[in-house]
């Protein structure tokens, strides 16, 4: 009986030094260990061996059984980490994946976007308007009456007497104030055009305009809101300064410059050795234009602001020509 | 306007230096915009000027406004000249139209000497960048740079005179002293002698009379004309000189004699002039300058600070102001040079400029919360682009301007919408003169480029507005849409992916994860025989929205590609979706219904069946549904094939059927006999054969 076992265990220990995987030694564990395995079955012919025999021969088997079950577990540790070293065998880990092409979102777009964000976090609301506007839009309701001085500021582009390319986005801000009343808190976003085009003009831009209106509004909240602003785009450090201007919707005007973020406000190139740039225009809204409107210019007061993205995401990027922009040269979009 | 610091310190008592003197300034609202240091310690501070501020076009006004900053005397004093009674004065002045020249003041001067500048008024001249011509021309622009009058000098020999008449001149013309042929309309103003103009007011004196070597007796003029007169007349001349600059943003109306009396004497010291001047003022309509309410309150509650009453006094006092208090209300009467002080908030805005806006708060606002707003369309425009850039597309922004030349190689229809066009009057090229109605030649334009630069594969976007026409003096439609452009390989060549180019499916693909992304409903294909002009024929098909047009898709005619010069591989394409974004937001959304998930497993059948080519994918899917196939759940094409040894003409379909029962699971038996009937019917329904 015991050159039984013995022949048992030699074939075992063969076939489990054999099993190439877990599915050919779980079939030896069943083969040998299982209900119907050849160690139980064995065990099952017990009782037809003398009595005197059985403890010795029981002990034995079940000895057998203990010894191959380690067997049999250390195979599987063994295969385990023999699965990982064939998988990894040959692998150049170093391969560019499998990834799908991702596209990207225009540089003025991701700027944009932030701009707009950093203002809907303080609670404003986008607004928009069409690019073709009236005269009195763009100009009238914003107390620039024809023949004003300031139209030179502005090179418009006209489709007729009546109808141009808005130069700035303020019609929107004014359109906003005829449709609803204060309290008011916009942002309007948008192309606006300039008949102007050199290494800093393009004929089509971006800006952004902010309005806020309401009983209580003072420069000091202008300076507040904008401050936070610059410091959220740029940096918490940078340093901002407003400075009197002009715009003929806005009195007090402002124009708000930061410290020079190329060289720290130490005079470069960018800044023209000031150490400063503009980078803002803002004021309290005329009280001519909240008249013109409809609103009570004695009871509401308010704020407003404009920037350009295409000088932000110059400064952000460090671009040095704008007209960039609009030629769509994959090469240039895919760095941002 | 460039001032040189030595002049400026002829006008008022200040010692900071140049830097400070500029950083000052521009804290002030006088923007420095350089400096330039000249070698004998003086400097030329060029200053940005708004157009608010005519007074500081001159030295004095310069002066004036440091005066205020820094709180120091300015050191000129304003001399009247003696008039001589109008019946003394040789040239009478007669002006016929009040409302556009309120003031003409002129100096006769007899036996003038006309020679050449002395250096140090041809240097002054210069660094302010004017050109020096002879004594009393460059008389005249000196006194305009000192005081900020422009001033004009006639030979008194070369008038038909004797007198001087203000008016309108209709259709006379005038040869100005820039050799140009002039013509007067409407009420351009013209200063004329006793029979036809010698100026344009304001804008330019005539050839015809201008000072020259011979010139003995010399009229000067000074004169004050309606602002926006003299921008009308300057913009129909498209002639803007110093003196148009000036007038048309308002000169001082006190002005005029005082700078003929600084005038002549700057002549005298010259020695141009040995005799007095005799001097004349038709003084039509006196300068009645406002009486300004300013509140502190107000004051208070715009700057968001309370400045002390004696110091916004002492402020308004430096600038000139003249001022009455009455328990917290100034009465306030502003200066003749500042004619941008009009109203309340034009002190407001004085009083903080030289308080400094570095000493006013910085505040957050405290606000009322905003009403909540509907997801505006810039919002879902973000989400869609943020969508597309997933998808493995580039977002491009082009121009809103186009070449007519560019909407024309679309070859659209006559009465196409599109063809109706917003041109602008003024375009900076004809490359840009129209407002684009498709997004199509954008795309088109920006895969011409990437070509010529060796970029190959191209996938880009566009979301913007066309323009449609509508008519004169009528806003065009807006819309906004969006266009999606494939060119090139599929994929960035790699060792991970197929080489292969792109197809209309791939736009085909982006249009649908549209819909999905955006949950539209009731949005179809339709490819209908009539299709756009610009999509190579039985290539396209048109988007619809509940039986509205919306956009298309399709794969460009090589006659398009060769308008746009986009040379490409002929086995190749360019394919484009073209969409109304606006039309997308306005469609039905969809919002998900839960389903139970299934609790029995499905089972499935594959078959393939052989048809003619004409058969459609979508007749199939219909015919399979038209059948109510008890337990079927699913059809699905998981492969499409053609070649060997399938005969041409025809191809294979391999169709994959999904059985599922929500009460138990399926047996091969209960599928059994409805699988085999629809294979049969398909057979029989399309003359198909089964393929081995």
């Amino acid at each position: 009986m015991l050159d039984r076992l013995n022949a048992i265990r030699e074939q075992a220990v063969s076939a489990i030094a054999a099993s190439a995987d877990i599915t050919a030694l779980e079939r030896i564990e069943t083969d040998f260990l299982g209900r119907k395995g050849v160690l139980t079955s064995l065990l099952r012919t017990l009782g037809s061996l003398p009595a005197e025999q059985r403890p010795q021969f029981g002990s034995a088997v079940n000895a057998l059984k203990q010894e191959l079950a380690d067997g049999i577990e250390k195979r599987r540790q063994e295969l385990k980490e023999l699965i990982g070293a064939v998988k990894i065998a040959g692998l150049d880990i170093t391969l560019p994946g499998r990834s799908l092409p991702l596209g990207r979102l225009h540089p003025i777009t991701q700027v944009l976007n932030e701009v707009c964000d950093i203002f809907r976090r303080m609670g404003f609301g986008v607004a928009e308007g069409p690019e073709v506007e009236l005269d009195f839009y763009n100009f009238e309701a914003l107390n620039i009456p024809a023949n004003h001085p300031a139209r030179d500021m502005q090179d418009t582009f006209y489709v007729d007497d009546k109808v141009l390319l808005r130069t700035h986005t303020s019609p929107i801000q004014v359109r906003t104030m005829e449709r609803l009343q204060p309290p008011l808190r916009i942002i309007a976003p948008g192309k606006v055009y300039r008949c102007d085009s050199d290494v800093t003009h393009t004929p089509m831009f971006h800006q952004v305009e902010g309005l806020m209106v309401d009983t209580d509004i003072s420069f000091a909240y202008l300076k507040g809101t904008l401050t936070h602003f610059i410091q959220h785009f740029f940096d918490a450090k940078t340093s901002v300064r407003f400075r009197p201007s002009f715009f003929p919707f806005t009195e007090p005007s402002a124009e708000v410059d930061i410290q020079c973020v190329i060289c720290r406000g130490k005079g470069c190139r960018v800044c023209s050795n000031t150490g400063w740039l503009e980078v803002l225009g803002a004021g309290m809204v005329h009280p001519a234009v909240f008249r013109s409107i409809g609103y009570d210019s004695e009871r509401y007061t308010g704020f407003a602001f404009g920037l350009g993205i295409e000088r932000f995401t110059m400064l952000r990027y460090g671009i040095d020509d704008i007209r960039l922009f609009y030629e769509n040269d994959l090469r240039f979009l895919r760095q941002f | 306007m460039k001032i040189l610091t030595s002049w400026l310190k002829e006008f008022v008592d200040c010692n900071a230096p140049v830097t400070k003197l500029a950083h000052d300034l521009t804290m002030a609202g006088l923007e420095v915009e350089g400096i330039e240091q000249l070698g004998d310690g003086d400097a030329v501070i060029e200053v940005s000027i708004t157009p608010n501020r005519p007074d500081c076009l001159s030295v004095l006004g310069i002066a004036r406004d440091v005066s205020a900053i820094y709180s120091c005397p300015v050191l000129y004093q304003m001399d009247l000249p003696p008039l001589s009674s109008a019946s003394d004065f040789a040239v009478p002045i007669h002006i016929e139209a009040p409302a556009l020249c309120p003031r003409y003041a002129a100096a006769s001067l007899s036996g003038v000497t006309i020679a050449s500048s002395p250096d140090w008024l041809v240097k002054r001249l210069a660094a302010c960048g004017v050109r020096s011509i002879n004594n009393v021309v460059d008389a005249t622009n000196y006194v305009m740079l000192e005081l900020g009058q422009p001033l004009h000098a006639f030979d008194l020999e070369r008038l038909n005179g004797p007198g001087i008449v203000v008016r309108t001149a209709p259709g006379e013309r005038l040869t100005t002293l820039d050799g140009k042929e002039r013509v007067f309309e409407g009420d351009m103003l013209a200063i004329c002698d006793m029979k036809c103009p010698v100026a344009v007011a304001g804008v330019m004196g005539g050839a015809d009379s201008e000072v020259t070597d011979r010139t003995r007796n010399v009229l000067l003029e000074a004169a004050f004309f309606n602002p926006d007169s003299i921008r009308r007349t300057s913009r129909m001349l498209r002639l803007s000189t110093e003196a148009s600059y000036r007038f048309e943003r308002g000169v001082d109306p006190e002005l005029p004699l005082i700078a003929l009396k600084r005038t002549v004497e700057l002549l005298q010291q010259l020695g141009a002039l040995k005799q007095d001047a005799l001097y004349f003022d038709n003084y039509a309509v006196r300068h009645e300058p406002p009486v300004i309410h300013l509140r502190t309150e107000r004051l208070a509650r715009l700057l968001g600070l309370s400045i002390p009453l004696e110091e916004v006094v002492a402020i308004l006092a430096r600038l000139g102001v003249k001022i009455q208090e009455s328990t917290g209300i100034l009465m306030c009467i502003p200066p003749s040079f500042r004619p941008d002080l009009k109203e309340e908030i034009d002190l407001v805005e004085d009083v903080a400029r030289i308080y400094s806006y570095d000493r006013l708060g910085t505040d957050m606002p405290r606000a009322v919360i905003a009403g909540q707003q509907p997801e505006s369309r810039w919002e879902q425009e973000i989400k869609l682009k943020n969508f597309l850039v997933s998808q493995g597309l580039t977002e491009c922004i082009s121009y809103s301007f186009c070449s007519p030349e560019e909407i024309s190689g679309l070859f659209l229809a006559n009465g196409d919408t599109r063809t109706s066009l917003v041109r602008l009057q003024n375009p900076l090229t004809e490359e840009l003169s129209v407002m684009r109605t498709s997004l199509v030649p954008c795309l088109l334009s920006a895969l011409a480029r990437n070509n010529a630069r060796g970029v190959n594969d191209v996938k880009l976007f566009e979301l913007g507005r066309v323009f449609y026409a509508q008519g004169r003096s009528m806003l065009p439609v807006e819309e906004r849409r969006c266009a999606v452009l494939f060119a090139g390989s599929r994929y960035t060549s790699s060792w991970a992916w197929s080489k292969d180019g792109v197809d209309l499916f791939d736009v085909k693909g982006i249009f649908e994860n549209i819909v999905e992304f955006m949950r539209l409903e009731g949005v179809s294909l339709n490819a209908s025989s009539r299709q756009e002009p610009f999509y190579l024929p039985g290539s396209s098909a048109w988007i619809v929205v509940d039986d509205r047009q919306i956009g298309s898709m399709g794969c460009i005619a090589p006659a398009v590609l060769e308008r746009f010069d986009i040379r490409i591989d002929s086995k190749a394409g360019v394919f484009v979706l073209d969409i109304s974004f606006d039309g997308l937001c306005e469609a039905r959304k969809t919002r998900p219904v839960f389903k139970a998930l299934p609790k029995y497993p499905a089972i499935s059948r594959d078959a393939a069946i052989i048809v003619t080519d004409e058969i459609s994918w979508a007749a199939v899917q219909e015919f399979i549904a038209s059948q109510n196939i008890t337990y079927l759940e699913n059809v699905t094409l998981f492969d499409l094939y053609t070649g060997k040894p399938i005969p041409k003409g025809y191809k294979s379909m391999g169709l994959r059927m999904v059985y599922r029962s929500m009460e138990r699971t399926l047996t091969e038996e209960d599928i059994a006999k409805g699988h085999q009937g629809l294979v049969d019917s398909l057979i029989q329904h399309f003359q198909a054969q089964l393929r081995a």
